[in-house]
């Protein structure tokens, strides 16, 4: 026994990279100096279609006629002592079939320390590409998407001020021309419905402007002192509908944004806050702050009259949404808020409970990411 | 009293403004032109036979054939104005077109439709002051 499997480990180094190439789970191919098979893993046959088909001392020029003088030039190089590699090569088949594939060509060396051929290991990558460039189509067509959508929101609200323009100008003219006329009921009625079209309008263009503004107007903004701006704002509000509120956002807190867009984000959830306080409890708004790695966590939260989110869940940041019976909802004060959030690559989620409150938590960067 | 000229596409708002314009008994003569090109072209001619070339220019940005930009760019590689004041007088309410307006150095003001009679009022009041 012990002389036998002396023998056998006096095997050229040749087969026992054989052996370790036949077991690889790789594509793995070993070669000689002409490019003749003289072993293949398992994984190879089946990367390259070859089946069980016999392999060794034929040339891998033959299997493959497709493969052209940079190939070989490689192989040469590698025959001198290169070592090259390449992590996404694109291959078409002599059947019309594309490979995408990852490599690695280097000489292997016998006993006496010369190059007795070459080792390829390649690994078939192309589900992963076809996966890159179904996700990369998919971003082009969202962005184009995206583009031909904002190019229309700014004709369509460019053209409807024009005309809502117009009729409102009529209107007035008709007014100082004809003082009589506005007694009827049908004038007074057109009046109206001009008045809430050019409103409709300005929404619109409000909303479409927000995502065209430059980014270049981004900076640090400080929440706190954004935060003590609104609160002297909304203040008088506050004192008369008896709302407390609480700013406990740290000093320092910082976030990553265009400062408009803070300050109307905080103006209006603090405003709906306050708007939709409990009538018969002590009420309170409580804002926190905390930043978590890259983010800036903003909570606004209030023991208000709260919203039925199993029934209104989806459009409460919708447009032209409103839940409750309060003369100065429009539906439009979330919408703006959720896309000037976006537009800053932040977030906006909602919890609340009918009677016990809503909260607010807003996401933000705080540092810029480009 | 002085002479204006609006370069708008919009029939009914020169109607409009016209109306007015006649209203404020300040304005003797109103020249509309349809389009950048139509204006630069006919003031260009009047300007060489010193003809009567307005006091006021309001201008419209969407237009075609000649947009409002174009008769600017035009205009900018003039050494004379054709107006003692260029007025851009438009629906857009894009703050690109606002900054961009503010590039040129004839443009007086950038004024958003509808035009309020009030607002009007002031800018006649600036001009024939």
């Amino acid at each position: 026994m012990y002389p036998q499997r002396t023998q056998e480990s006096r095997k050229s180094p040749e087969s026992y990279y054989r052996i370790f190439i036949d077991q690889a789970p790789h594509a793995i191919a070993m070669f000689d100096r002409e490019i003749r098979y003289i072993g293949a893993s398992g994984k190879w046959r089946a990367d390259y279609n070859l089946g069980d088909r016999e392999l060794e001392g034929v040339s891998h020029y033959d299997i493959f006629p497709e493969i052209g003088e940079d190939w070989k030039l490689i192989h040469q190089e590698c025959l001198a002592g290169a070592v090259n590699t390449n992590d996404e090569a694109y291959f078409l088949r002599e059947d019309g079939s594309e490979q995408w594939i990852s490599w690695d060509v280097r000489p292997w060396y016998d006993d006496a320390g010369e190059i007795g051929g070459i080792l390829m290991y390649t690994e078939d990558i192309t589900d992963r590409k076809r996966s890159e460039q179904r996700v990369q189509n998919l971003l082009e067509i969202t962005q184009s998407q995206n583009n031909r959508l904002q190019n229309f929101a700014h004709i369509v609200s460019h053209n409807l001020r024009s005309h809502a323009g117009n009729i409102e100008f009529i209107l007035e003219l008709l007014a100082e021309s004809h003082p009589e006329l506005q007694k009827e009921e049908l004038i007074q009625m057109l009046h109206s419905a001009s008045g809430n079209l050019s409103t409709t309008v300005r929404d619109l263009n409000e909303i479409a402007i927000i995502h065209s503004r430059a980014s270049k107007c981004f900076s640090h903004i400080n929440l706190n002192e954004t935060l003590e701006k609104v609160l002297e704002v909304t203040h008088s509000e506050a004192v008369k509908q008896q709302v407390s509120i609480y700013n406990e956002v740290p000093a320092h807190l910082e976030v990553w944004g265009i400062p408009a867009y803070v300050e109307s984000i905080c103006l209006n959830l603090i405003t709906n806050a306050i708007r939709y306080s409990a009538p018969d409890k002590d009420r309170e708004v409580r804002i926190l702050g905390e930043k978590a790695w890259h983010l800036t966590h903003l909570t606004i939260s209030d023991n208000g009259i709260g919203i039925d989110l199993e029934r209104h869940g989806n459009e409460v940041f919708g447009m032209y949404k409103t839940f409750h019976d309060h003369p100065q909802s429009h539906g439009l004060g979330l919408f703006i808020t959720k896309n000037q959030v976006e537009a800053m690559s932040g977030s906006i989620t909602i919890d609340s409970n009918v009677g016990t409150g809503t909260t607010f938590r807003v996401s933000l960067p705080n540092q810029r990411n480009d | 009293m002085i002479d204006v000229c609006i370069i708008d596409d919009d029939p009914i708002f020169v109607r409009l403004l016209s109306i007015i314009l006649s209203g404020t008994d300040r304005v003797d003569e109103i020249t509309v032109y349809k389009n950048g090109k139509e204006a630069f072209e006919t003031l260009s001619v009047i300007e060489k036979q010193g003809g009567r070339l307005p006091q006021i220019i309001f201008l419209d940005l969407n237009m075609p054939i000649w947009n409002g930009w174009l008769f600017l760019e035009e205009c900018r590689k003039k050494e004379k104005s054709f107006a003692d004041w260029l007025f851009v007088l438009t629906s857009s309410v894009n703050p690109q077109d606002i900054n961009r307006a503010e590039e040129y150095e004839k443009v007086e003001a950038f004024v958003t439709k509808p035009l309020k009679r009030k607002e009007l009022e002031q800018i006649l009041n600036k001009c024939v002051a």
